[in-house]
């Protein structure tokens, strides 16, 4: 190091003050890192626990609120007439004398 | 962290307390957010599971890391690196405050400055500043010379 980097030196600094060190102090004397554990384990579980709650109140809500099939329920039936060129297609052979057209039904339990 | 790392960490804050300090305060150029900057590192430090093993380097490029996001959020940006008149008792100033020194220092570019900064005032290598700012040493060295240089002519031609 040369003369004029000693010179450079030799000038004053601004000093911390005694509030850094204090608080340096503090953060030493009860490091986060031995407290942590503990804090982040609860804060943890009673993330889990809320997480789960809402996990189980939504699936027993979806239950509740999805359309439960009556076990005696009708078919629904559909019954189509077509009433132009398809009408004569749709009427029996056996019945090509009759007027109306034999319906065509399907019956289907899901709609 | 072990206590034995806490106490590690105490000793080393005890030695590079006035450097971390220095380096912090010459990028934020605020006093508080340079002590925020520098506690702002220990309280993350002591947050981990084991210390560094390149502590030294680790700890300034963290400073420096944390000097700027201050510098981001600093609106007040005028405090000098160096102690005021007021500071310095008189019997121990054979030199005369660092105003002038202060506002050369400006003038240069931020990597010779910082080079300055931390070879000088912080009192780290030239192989620890090309470590902290990841380049190579000859790069560092020749921000270092240039600084100095431009630095001793503004200097001469002040005097």
């Amino acid at each position: 190091m040369d003369e004029f980097e000693h010179y450079l030196r030799k000038r004053h600094l601004a000093v911390p003050s005694v509030r850094l060190d204090r608080r340096i102090e503090s953060t030493l004397a009860a490091p986060p890192a031995q407290m942590q554990p503990a804090a982040s384990f609860s804060s943890a579980l009673a993330r889990w626990s809320l997480g789960a709650g809402m996990g189980i109140a939504a699936g027993v809500a979806l239950l509740l609120m999805s359309p439960r099939k009556a076990e005696n329920e009708e078919p629904i039936v559909y019954r189509i007439e077509a009433s132009s060129q398809l009408r004569k297609l749709l009427i029996s052979p056996r019945s090509r004398t009759a007027s109306q057209p034999l319906p065509f039904v399907v019956r289907s339990q899901n709609p | 962290m072990t206590p034995n790392e806490i106490e590690a960490l105490r000793a080393f804050y005890v030695d590079n307390r006035q450097p971390l300090y220095t380096y912090a305060l010459s990028i934020t150029r605020n006093r508080e957010a340079a002590e925020d900057a520098v506690a702002g590192v220990f309280e993350r430090l002591v947050s981990r599971d084991t210390l560094p093993v390149d502590l030294r380097p680790f700890v300034f490029r963290s400073v420096r890391n944390a000097a700027y996001d201050a510098c981001r959020r600093t609106k007040v940006r005028s405090d000098s690196l160096f102690a005021s008149a007021a500071e310095i008792s008189v019997s121990a100033a054979p030199i005369g405050p660092g105003e002038d020194l202060e506002v050369l220092l400006r003038q240069l570019a931020p990597s010779e400055r910082e080079a300055i900064v931390l070879r000088i005032y912080s009192g780290l290598s030239l192989a620890e500043i090309a470590e902290l700012h990841q380049a190579p040493l000859p790069t560092i060295a020749s921000w270092y010379r240039r600084g100095l240089e431009r630095l001793r002519a503004m200097l001469k031609k002040e005097l």
